[in-house]
């Protein structure tokens, strides 16, 4: 849509077999993102967000994955239409990406300087001295003390918190375009997800790289990302700026997750509003609206039919039969 | 005082725990380390010619120049067990290392690359495993014919099953872990991912599984040169040197338990090492 995007995704469809039925984890995603902005895409667990972000990369086995149509347009080339060795080169080099639990995402047999060295001769060729000294410049960047010291180290030596900032420094490594953060936080204490945001929030400021963070917490979204898609049953059902989006969600689902987390300006003992039910399979998805079964404000008309997407200005989207009025939440 | 406190080393009674080695460890490694100098440097023992036969003194029992006595042909036994004892070693690491690379590298592309390709080694594995693996041994050597390097060869062929499983439950399980898909999410290629993350995490329960299956291939070398399957004479073995002079048993019996003590003592040290090293690679495993 917008010219300059660096990733384009058009119409994306991600289905997968598994033995109970083929599965539409991403069910025709469009999201446009450009050079050096942060994209949060927020949603439940089993929404499709990891999905997504594992068919950017490329990361899911065409045995399991159905690629049932729509685009990828990283910098002007289709991935979708990439080959393996291709892909290859595009990863850890161009697109990077960071995962959820850095206990398990080191090598526990490998010192964590030829992890991060390990990237660098494989994309660049470097030599090993090379690869080492520019594995302790990354480690000194991402905040390590002792960084000489720290590329010596055994990931099993390093607490959650350094672990994360390996990982992030093996996804800078090669400076990348588009680094993409999957739930970076989440298995880290909450003094410590301070920390690591705002160490990704600096490194893409710095090195201008565009930033999608998949997090199923509104209030790391509102710390760190430039616009929010999100994700509800594999589709995105509400898109815009942060600031624009979290003061007037228009979308219920939206609403609803924003009212299921407990804020500061609360009165004392006030009930947290959980969302009722569960997201529904995505092997045989509600024929209407996907959120239809669980909203407060479903009419015959949502259950029926899928909702359109309406677009206002400032790139502002729903998908919603009965969108919420502005200064409702 | 406070600052005292605090300079006070912390690690101490760990780095004497370290230092202290348990006797179940030292004394199979001492055992080990003795057999394999022994077998390698015996032309420079101060021991008797193990081949030359003296009529005049045969059955001879223990003595300061024949220390295990002499065998029915007037033969040093302890030379000959010594002897005997290197073609234990070195079929026993030999068949263990060919059944290790040929097993490793199965259950690697097996448990990695699933579908298809599993199903075909699983089955081939399976064929072999349903063989009684000693009939299948001597079935092999009574066909071919005895040799060092068959000796090798079928005994190994009979650890590649083992191996191939061991290595692809374990492939398996370290091919789902966050780090090899973060490795794929790097840009490696399958080959860099198997070679690089998943065989150096496989290594050390290998290692000490292929311990406790040198002492089996050793036995197993023990029964085959018992049938006289093994290697051939002149050059003697603990399991045909136990098979020529037990008809002497009473007469001679350290003719018998010369050769059955290196036998034993081998086999024992290397299975409580290899118990001792298992132990020490679950503890380390638990750790991380």
């Amino acid at each position: 849509m917008t010219a300059g995007a660096l990733l384009s995704i058009r119409g994306l469809k991600s289905y997968l077999r598994t033995p109970r039925g083929l599965v539409r984890a991403v069910d025709g995603v469009s999201v446009d993102l450009a050079a050096g902005r942060t994209l949060g895409l927020v949603g439940e667990s089993g929404c499709g967000k990891s999905i997504l972000a594992r068919s950017i990369m490329g990361l899911i086995a065409d045995a399991v994955l159905d690629k049932a149509g729509g685009q990828i347009l990283f910098d002007g080339r289709d991935l979708r239409g990439l080959s393996e060795k291709e892909m290859r080169r595009l990863r850890g080099r161009e697109i990077a990406m960071i995962f959820q639990d850095p206990m398990t995402s080191l090598n526990p047999v490998m010192r964590v300087g030829d992890q991060i060295g390990q990237v660098l001769r494989l994309h660049f060729g470097s030599s090993k001295a090379e690869a080492q000294r520019r594995a302790v410049e990354l480690l000194a960047s991402v905040g390590i003390p002792s960084p000489e010291r720290r590329a010596r180290s055994f990931p099993h030596e390093l607490s959650g918190g350094m672990r994360q900032r390996v990982m992030i420094a093996i996804a800078l490594a090669c400076d990348p375009k588009l680094l993409i953060a999957d739930e970076p936080t989440t298995a880290l204490d909450v003094t410590v997800q301070a920390q690591i945001l705002r160490l990704l929030r600096e490194q893409r400021e710095k090195r201008g790289m565009a930033l999608i963070l998949i997090t199923h917490n509104l209030g790391v979204v509102a710390g760190v990302a430039d616009e929010v898609a999100v994700m509800y049953a594999g589709r995105i059902v509400e898109h815009g700026q942060t600031a624009d989006l979290l003061r007037a969600p228009r979308m219920p689902y939206t609403a609803a997750l924003m009212q299921s987390a407990p804020r500061l300006a609360d009165p004392p003992h006030t009930r947290l509003q959980a969302i009722q039910g569960r997201p529904p399979m995505l092997i045989d998805p509600p024929a209407g609206c996907r959120f239809a079964p669980r909203c407060t404000r479903a009419a015959e008309i949502c259950r029926r039919e899928p909702a359109e997407t309406t677009e206002a200005s400032g790139e502002r989207r729903w998908t919603c039969w009965r969108p919420l009025e502005v200064g409702h939440a | 005082m406070t600052t005292q406190a605090a300079e006070t080393p912390v690690a101490a009674p760990a780095a004497v725990r370290r230092s202290r080695l348990s006797l179940s460890v030292s004394l199979p490694v001492l055992w080990l380390g003795a057999a394999a100098l022994a077998t390698i440097f015996s032309a420079y023992l101060p021991m008797p010619d193990p081949f030359r036969q003296s009529l005049l003194r045969t059955l001879q029992s223990p003595s300061p120049t024949n220390l295990f006595g002499t065998d029915s042909l007037g033969r040093d036994v302890l030379a000959r067990s010594i002897l005997g004892l290197r073609v234990s070693l070195v079929v026993g690491l030999g068949s263990v290392l060919f059944g290790f690379a040929l097993g490793g590298a199965l259950g690697l592309v097996s448990g990695f690359f699933r579908g298809r390709v599993d199903f075909w080694i699983s089955a081939a594995m399976t064929l072999i495993l349903s063989f009684p693996p000693l009939v299948l041994a001597i079935a092999i050597m009574s066909y071919a014919g005895p040799s060092l390097g068959l000796v090798i060869f079928t005994l190994g062929l009979l650890f590649v099953p083992a191996f191939a499983r061991i290595t692809r439950a374990n492939t398996l399980s370290l091919a789902d872990r966050e780090f090899v898909l973060a490795a794929r999410a790097m840009g490696m290629r399958n080959g860099r991912i198997l070679l690089q993350e998943i065989l150096p995490n496989l290594v050390a329960p290998l290692i000490a599984y292929g311990m406790l299956m040198v002492a089996v291939a050793i036995i197993g070398e023990a029964a085959l040169s018992f049938l006289g399957l093994s290697v051939p004479p002149p050059q003697p073995t603990l399991g045909g040197m136990v098979a020529a002079e037990r008809a002497n048993l009473l007469d001679a019996p350290w003719a018998v338990f010369g050769p059955s003590l290196f036998l034993f003592l081998t086999v024992l040290s290397l299975n409580v090492a290899g118990d001792q090293l298992q132990r020490r690679i679950d503890q380390r495993e638990a750790a991380l």
